[in-house]
């Protein structure tokens, strides 16, 4: 042992800060891939990463929260006449595609797209979710560089890509499709380096399961030219082991998909100890932590008591307390960074006074032990539950249970974990209050969250995103209008009504937006997050990434 | 002995099937399966979607349907198939067994290496300052978590000193082949070291209690009666018979690290058994878990056995009829 730990000392590649060649970024991940396909599979966000940097599509989102066009030449809209309105309330988008070719030199045209789009449509291939291609009509190619998707009705989000998943090579899956295509995620592609055929500024070189995932520039992308020749991904499940690896020098960077905010706060003070040239990286971001209420419990009925609860929770000293203050408040289920986010909707600010005034006339007022109890005599005790082992939910949980006490409210922790918690508890809706986190994306409204059809019952096979049950007819008119509306200012007018009546009604409780943590070499150039998660991951700018000055 | 090697082999089939069944039953009362999981992280998913991918899953099937296609698929090697990894399981399994056996290969090697002769030195030393430091060494290995020993290991080696790896299993891009193995030697040191410290520390404390136990016995008093030299008895009659119980210990331990050390892996990103079955555990990848769990029950019960013929090779007392 003693020899052997002497031995890969003297080893030149042992790891260090001076044997990373600098034409070549190593990059460290908690989660692996599931299978490198956009569309198929798990929807890992880390997935996304990899697959963002081996295929692209019509457009991406920037860091900006831009539609940027990659393929296309540019995006679609109304005013450029690429966006039209057809009769009986469909429309039609027209796509011009800039030349691009698959890794095998075989063009990319519109017949890959439409292949795909039909593909995902079977019912048979497991795309996990189609919400933007189900409002599809047709989709044709008058010529190879140009496609026209139609679509059945008003879809507001049409622009944001061409189809959502794609494009997959049609030579190369076209067969297999027709043969079987419950097992197109069962082929080689998208797993075997030879067999995953991309159009990305990077192509799959080798994938050593549980390891590393190498990938090289493209010679055959001509829509940029990328930078650095080589992306090493390095899978450490462990994130106190990702950290020791920034530290060390053997990773260049920690993925958005790698450490919590409390290891980026601490790695941010190991790195000014040792005075490393690495920092960390924290990009607002779209996940939104809050308290979703049961309504069906008698005791959250009265909007009076949920607004009441609100009042109570000093969120800003929370932030502080945990986050130093890096992660925001949230006032509405909406992120600051979205097109449709109301900087004005009631904040709830901390007020302790006006908290104990609406339980009163509520019916709660403190009974002898300082807890609230009604005209009946019941105390206002409530449990809450979250994901067990989550520590940092664990903290706002004891911190909750403080600042409640001191309104009266008794809040007892009951956490399960994730699956029994996501599996069960959250579908059955057997909570009394479920703090969790939504991933919100650029376009998110509230259609799926926040309509009584989505309230999980028998009907829908308790498949609902409702899980309050939050239900009221105007929310329903327009959460389910939203989606349709082309005018973004009508539909920004609609998103701040929800706000509104969200913020009035309070079926869930906002607590904060997360933020993104990545970390980098300060020599490495353009690493520039999104913080919008399967929608625009960190590649979404790969080719531009360079090495510097450090 | 060979009637009763193939009764113990006979036996096993019941057993493991005794033992599928109640695997699977338990794992598909488990809440939530991976679509479940799914609808936790994209908002927009739809409930028509969630009941088309159980569909396409076959997650919408009863319980006893499941098991039996299960069953008949084992039956001829194929044990399903990991959405979570994308690879038949039985592939997933035997490509991670290989780093587990590398793992654990060396972590035994280590601990029998060194406990062996510090039990022993030990045992003929008892009460000598070496022997309470060889004591004191065995109380930490075994209080130690493994967890943090692993990390303390990662912070000096790989973050403090720059020496070896903090972590993973091979550098990114290297040859398969004797490169690989070459550069696989740079990663073993520290997760060997790890996991082999409580084993290290156990063996040495079985290899100590139970060689003073030997040298006490007549037999040894007469061959040091013949004038035999310390080193003939020791390596001829103690240690042989000293090493019963210590393949007892191992034959419990060697199933146990093939299931994996699902702390060492993990600390150390070492993609072996043991990750592998947590993961898939949490992941509600069932396929994989009842795989990795049947493999497990099939290393204990061939494990058993191979103790039980050991037994008969070291101790001529002992007879099977």
């Amino acid at each position: 042992m003693v020899a052997l730990i002497f031995i890969a000392g003297w080893w030149p590649a042992a790891p260090g800060r001076a044997a990373a060649p600098k034409d070549e970024v190593v990059i460290g991940i908690s989660q692996e891939p599931d299978i490198l396909v956009p569309g198929l599979g798990g929807n890992l966000a880390v997935s996304s990463e990899v697959i963002m940097a081996l295929f692209v599509g019509g457009a991406f989102w920037s860091d900006e929260l831009k539609l940027v066009p990659v393929q296309a030449r540019e995006i679609p809209t109304l005013e450029n006449g690429q966006w039209k309105l057809l009769p009986g309330g469909k429309m039609q988008l027209t796509w011009h595609l800039r030349p691009l070719r698959w890794q095998d030199g075989e063009p990319v045209t519109g017949q890959d797209y439409v292949f795909t789009f039909h593909a995902i449509m079977n019912e048979k291939v497991p795309v996990i979710e189609r919400t933007f291609e189900k409002h599809i009509d047709n989709i044709f190619t008058p010529a190879p560089d140009t496609l026209v998707v139609t679509f059945k009705d008003h879809y507001a989000y049409a622009n944001t890509e061409i189809i959502r998943w794609g494009p997959w090579p049609r030579h190369l899956l076209e067969k297999a499709y027709h043969d079987n295509p419950g097992g197109l995620d069962k082929l080689p592609f998208g797993n075997d380096p030879k067999a995953t055929i991309g159009n990305g500024p990077y192509r799959l070189v080798s994938w050593q399961k549980g390891s590393s995932i190498v990938a090289e520039a493209n010679p055959l992308y001509t829509l940029d030219t990328p930078r650095v020749k080589r992306i090493v991904w390095r899978v450490i499940t462990d994130t106190n082991t990702l950290g020791a690896n920034m530290l060390s020098g053997a990773i260049d960077a920690i993925s958005p998909i790698g450490i919590t905010f409390t290891q980026g706060v601490q790695l941010e003070q190991q790195i000014a100890q040792r005075r490393l040239t690495e920092k960390v990286i924290f990009t607002p971001g779209m996940v939104w932590e809050h308290i979703d209420l049961n309504l069906n419990n008698p005791r959250f009925k009265d909007r009076r008591v949920r607004q009441a609860l609100l009042y109570a929770l000093d969120r800003q000293a929370l932030v502080d307390a945990l986050f130093q203050g890096k992660q925001p408040v949230a006032a509405s289920y909406l992120p600051p960074k979205h097109y449709g986010y109301d900087p004005s909707a009631p904040k709830y600010a901390y007020t302790p006074d006006r908290s104990k005034q609406l339980f009163a006339e509520a019916g709660w007022t403190p009974g002898p032990d300082g807890i609230l109890r009604n005209a009946q005599g019941e105390r206002f005790t409530v449990t809450i539950g979250t994901t067990a082992g989550n520590r940092v939910r664990e903290d706002v949980e004891q911190i909750l249970q403080n600042q409640w006490v001191k309104v009266g409210v008794d809040l007892k922790i009951s956490n399960q974990p994730a699956r029994v918690f996501f599996g069960e508890t959250t579908r059955h809706r057997e909570f009394e209050m479920a703090m969790y986190a939504w991933v919100q994306n650029p376009v998110s409204d509230c259609e799926t969250l926040y309509t009584t059809d989505n309230i999980p019952s028998a009907q829908n096979a308790y498949n609902g995103q409702n899980f309050s049950g939050f239900s009221n007819a105007e929310m329903d008119r327009l959460c389910h209008a939203i989606p349709s509306e082309l005018d973004q200012a009508k539909r920004i007018a609609m998103l701040k009504q929800t706000q509104a009546i969200f913020a009035d009604e309070l079926p869930v409780l906002p607590l904060y937006f997360r933020v993104d943590v990545s970390s980098i070499n300060t020599g490495l150039q353009s690493w520039r997050p999104t913080g919008v998660g399967h929608n625009g991951q960190v590649t979404w700018n790969a080719p531009q990434w360079a090495w510097g000055a450090q | 002995m060979h009637r009763y090697v193939i009764r113990r082999i006979l036996q096993m089939v019941p057993i493991l099937f005794g033992i599928s069944v109640v695997v699977f039953a338990l794992l598909a009362a488990a809440p939530g399966d991976q679509v479940d999981l799914l609808l936790s992280g994209i908002p927009n998913i739809t409930p028509d979607d969630v009941t088309r991918l159980k569909h396409v899953y076959g997650l919408d099937q009863p319980v006893h349907v499941r098991y039996v296609k299960w069953l008949e698929r084992a039956a001829h090697g194929d044990f399903g198939w990991s959405r979570t990894y994308r690879e038949p399981v039985s592939t997933l399994i035997l490509d991670r067994l290989g780093n587990t056996v590398m793992l654990a290969a060396g972590a035994l090697l280590i601990a029998l290496a060194v406990a062996v002769p510090v039990g022993m030195y030990s045992a003929f030393h008892q009460y000598s300052l070496a022997d309470y430091g060889a004591t004191l060494f065995t109380f930490f290995g075994v209080s130690v978590p493994v967890f943090w020993f692993g990390i303390m290991l990662i912070y000096l080696f790989g973050v403090t000193w720059h020496v070896l790896p903090p972590g993973g299993i091979n550098s990114p891009g290297v040859a398969a082949g004797l490169p690989m193995l070459v550069d696989r030697l740079k990663y073993l040191p520290l997760p060997t070291l790890a996991l082999g410290l409580v084993f290290m520390a156990s063996f040495t404390r079985y290899t100590r209690s139970s060689m003073l136990e030997v040298i006490r016995q007549d037999f040894i008093r007469t061959a040091r009666a013949k004038g035999l030299p310390q080193r003939v008895v020791v390596r001829r009659h103690a240690l042989r018979n000293a090493l019963i119980p210590l393949v007892t210990i191992l034959g419990l331990a060697v199933p146990g690290l093939l299931a994996g050390a699902p702390l060492t892996e993990t600390v150390f990103s070492w993609p072996g058994v043991g990750k592998l079955l947590v993961d898939s555990t949490l992941g509600a990848d069932y396929a994989v878990a009842q795989g990795i769990i049947m493999f497990i029950a099939l290393t204990v019960v061939i494990a058993n056995l191979l103790v039980d013929v050991a037994y008969v090779l070291l101790d001529p007392r002992i007879r099977y009829d």
